[in-house]
């Protein structure tokens, strides 16, 4: 499989159906334990930003994507078209998701504005044994 | 999607809540209200079973923590040195707040109820 595209609603249910997803794909790649509990952690704090805070008193959706690239690495974005990254502070449990999704991607980058959603953009090394940075 | 379990046991008078399994924001309420009952004054967490948890668990984790502490209780929490589980707490800083414990009988001697 070149690359992983799949839509989920954002829901708490969908927290879990994502992580497996990629974590299923990385595994393909022949990720190691450290990158594959990296990538499980990421994309679960990702998606759960998603779920919790992007659709308030609605329910929209969000796209995971992963693909190879370059480097032995794997690229895997998180993308929703929510209400946008500026609304999310002050929340509880903000405190703790940053944090572990700094640690467990090599590369990290929001993209994010009011009313445009959200895009989370993640690079991992497939061979990386350790966890965290 | 196989999901995680939760169960919860009695031990010398200690209520033992054991996360089986996968736990996130999914079933954080669940295991939130698995740690919410005031009426046992020592309290174990088992984490030693748990095999990923998000920070939405983290935060049950604290809430629970504090609430134990304003009761008077304590709390315990068994999570093995190099899991994955205590790579999550190392990260956050939690492993120095919490009462960690590397297994069942240490928690339980440390609360005073080891066999």
């Amino acid at each position: 499989m070149d690359s992983l595209r799949e839509r989920f609603d954002a829901v708490p249910e969908s927290v879990p159906r994502a992580r497996h997803a990629v974590k299923e794909y990385v595994r393909a790649l022949g990720a190691r334990d450290g990158c594959l509990h990296s990538v499980e952690l990421a994309v679960t704090e990702a998606v759960s930003n998603t779920a919790r805070h992007a659709y308030p008193g609605s329910i929209g959706t969000f796209e995971v994507l992963a693909r190879r690239v370059a480097d032995g690495d794997v690229e895997i974005v998180v993308r929703d078209e929510g209400r946008g990254l500026e609304s999310v502070s002050g929340n509880p449990g903000a405190g703790f998701g940053i944090p572990l999704l700094r640690d467990a991607a090599d590369e990290l980058t929001f993209t994010s504005e009011a009313g445009t959603g959200t895009e989370v953009r993640m690079r991992f090394a497939l061979h990386r044994t350790s966890r965290g940075r | 999607v196989d999901l995680g379990s939760i169960e919860v046991t009695s031990r010398n008078g200690v209520r033992v809540v054991a996360l089986l399994g996968e736990h996130d924001l999914a079933d954080a309420e669940d295991v939130r209200a698995a740690l919410s009952p005031a009426s046992s004054s020592a309290l174990v967490v088992d984490l030693s079973p748990a095999t990923f948890i998000d920070s939405q668990i983290l935060n049950v984790l604290v809430t629970a923590d504090n609430d134990a502490e304003r009761a008077g209780h304590r709390l315990a929490v068994v999570c093995p040195e190099g899991s994955n589980i205590r790579h999550v707490l190392e990260v956050t800083g939690l492993a120095q707040v919490l009462a960690c414990h590397p297994d069942l009988a240490s928690a339980l001697g440390a609360l005073g109820q080891g066999d």
